[in-house]
């Protein structure tokens, strides 16, 4: 089932430069102004939506306590861990799949069958078999977060130039120079792209088993907020997923840039 | 390709799906492991729970919920795509906080959801909207950013209105973009409405899962995550068909150029 439109080897989309600076910085104010003035004139109820100035303060406060980093370091060290184990399974199997017709066909129907799967339908499994414990937590951001990075591999060893390959034979390079000295750096740029859709997925996943399985981090505090309605306490910490997410995108980005300077894709973007 | 290759094509991509499933069917077969059981009673309770009319009701809400939701996310998120990528000046204004939404693991508004809804279906509704838009609406206002100047200026001499030039020229040469986008917005949705059903709905396939998990229904878990399976597998099967109908034309176009 190969989809119709072959996407362009990923990275991340062209830097987009704003037209005009000031005004996204002027549009955040404005927001957070609206949002206050709701707030302090009642017009939505502050058990609903407290005023921003609370929300923030409240985030303020959490910061100078060690606990909160170490909530938010409950949710981020899993989603890290996942990812790694995403690279140590992915890179063997999308090597097998991509350089051998016989297990590409073997591994289609049950990797076709397994990938739309959405990844929290198993929490309830997982919960079943292993509580809410790191395990599960692993577990599942593992399987979800694995099936960009194993196609956008696959889809890159099978876009590796064959005239680079065949010079390399003519050459006589042994298979491990063929491989560290162009398998693997016409990899990069796809490796750098499945590994960043897999990041946001595996921080996604890691809150979602913490929301509903109760497995300790970010997830489990903002419930435990909500249900004791300490409001400002529940923003502060939705406000500190939302930053863990666009730091995960930043991280990457900034990654790919020096990793990735050779890259005609990255070249152009900077000469531009 | 002749029978014979079509054949032993399909042979080989058939014996490992049906070696896995003969697998767990015997090594399960007298499992009184209590979290495994018999692979023949989780299929008896699929049967008994989702292929009889009972089935409806959770069936019938998760998926037009889905349904709901994913078409409001769609069309707001391309109307918005296309105005954010045809304006650069109002692109420049929501960029920030957009990029800030966008990176919000969307669960994460479940709480705020539940706040402003209460447990009703337009909750469930409301997640899928604002978690899943994002990917259509950033791929959207590249595609149509990325009209080539040649196409930009064919449209100006033959001189075509702006709806002419919206659905004849700027949407269709974005429509792979937007399409792309759509692919992972379907799959959040999918993944919202499973999250947002086992956090806050009294019927629905997420909820019966979950609440087969909290009353120890250990078949009954089996068989409701074999159900999401099939679910996010016929959704995304119906997606790509759909898609490559869609872009007929463009599919034809590519195979030309190469001729």
């Amino acid at each position: 089932m190969a989809s119709v439109v072959t996407t362009a080897p990923g990275l991340s989309r062209p830097a987009w430069r704003p037209a005009v600076p000031w005004l996204g910085l002027a549009t955040v104010v404005a927001v957070l102004a609206i949002w206050e003035l709701l707030g302090r004139t009642g017009v939505i109820p502050a058990s609903t939506l407290p005023p921003a100035s609370d929300v923030f303060l409240r985030l303020g406060e959490l910061a100078a306590i060690p606990a909160f980093w170490a909530v938010v370091w409950e949710t981020v060290s899993s989603a890290l861990a996942g990812l790694g184990l995403v690279v140590l399974l992915g890179v063997p199997l999308a090597l097998a799949i991509g350089l051998s017709a016989f297990v590409r066909d073997s591994t289609w129907l049950v990797l076709e069958f397994l990938r739309p799967i959405p990844p929290v339908a198993m929490i309830p499994l997982g919960l079943l078999l292993w509580g809410p414990t790191e395990t599960m937590k692993l577990t599942l951001i593992t399987f979800g977060a694995i099936w960009p990075f194993l196609v956008q591999m696959v889809d890159g060893i099978r876009q590796v130039d064959q005239a680079l390959v065949d010079t390399a034979r003519s050459y006589r390079l042994t298979r491990w120079q063929t491989i560290s000295r162009i398998v693997l750096p016409s990899l990069l740029p796809f490796a750098a792209t499945g590994l960043r859709v897999a990041a946001a997925i595996a921080l996604i996943v890691a809150v979602v088993t913490e929301l509903i399985g109760g497995a300790a981090g970010l997830g489990r505090e903002i419930v435990v907020a909500q249900s004791s309605g300490a409001l400002p306490q529940m923003y502060a910490l939705i406000v500190t997923a939302g930053l863990l997410g666009l730091l995960t995108n930043a991280a990457f980005s900034a990654a790919e840039k020096p990793l990735l300077f050779w890259h005609p894709r990255i070249r152009k973007d900077q000469s531009s | 390709m002749n029978a014979g290759r079509v054949l032993s094509k399909g042979l080989v991509r058939l014996w490992l799906p049906v070696l896995l499933v003969a697998v767990w069917w015997y090594a399960s077969a007298d499992s009184s492991n209590i979290y495994f059981p018999p692979l023949a009673t989780i299929l008896e309770t699929f049967q008994r729970d989702w292929l009889t009319a009972r089935a409806l009701d959770d069936l019938v809400p998760s998926l037009t919920k889905l349904v709901i939701g994913f078409l409001l996310a769609a069309f707001g998120g391309i109307a918005l795509g296309t105005l954010l990528g045809l304006s650069p000046r109002v692109r420049s204004a929501v960029e920030p906080i957009m990029q800030f939404l966008r990176s919000l693991p969307p669960p994460v508004l479940l709480p705020i959801g539940l706040l402003l809804f209460g447990i009703t279906g337009a909750m469930n509704i409301f997640i899928i909207v604002f978690g899943a838009i994002w990917p259509t609406v950033l791929n959207t206002a590249d595609g149509v950013r990325s009209l080539p100047p040649e196409l930009r200026d064919m449209a100006r001499s033959y001189r075509l209105g702006f709806r002419q030039r919206l659905f004849a020229v700027v949407l269709p040469n974005a429509a792979p973009q937007i399409f792309s986008g759509l692919r992972v917005t379907l799959q959040l949705s999918i993944i919202l409405i499973v999250v947002s059903e086992m956090v806050a709905a009294v019927d629905g396939v997420g909820f019966y899962v979950l609440n087969s998990q909290q009353t120890f229904a250990v078949a009954e878990t089996w068989a409701g995550t074999l159900l999401l399976g099939v679910i996010g597998y016929l959704t995304t099967l119906v997606f790509l068909l759909a898609q490559r109908r869609v872009l007929a034309w463009q599919t034809g176009m590519h195979q030309t150029r190469k001729a």
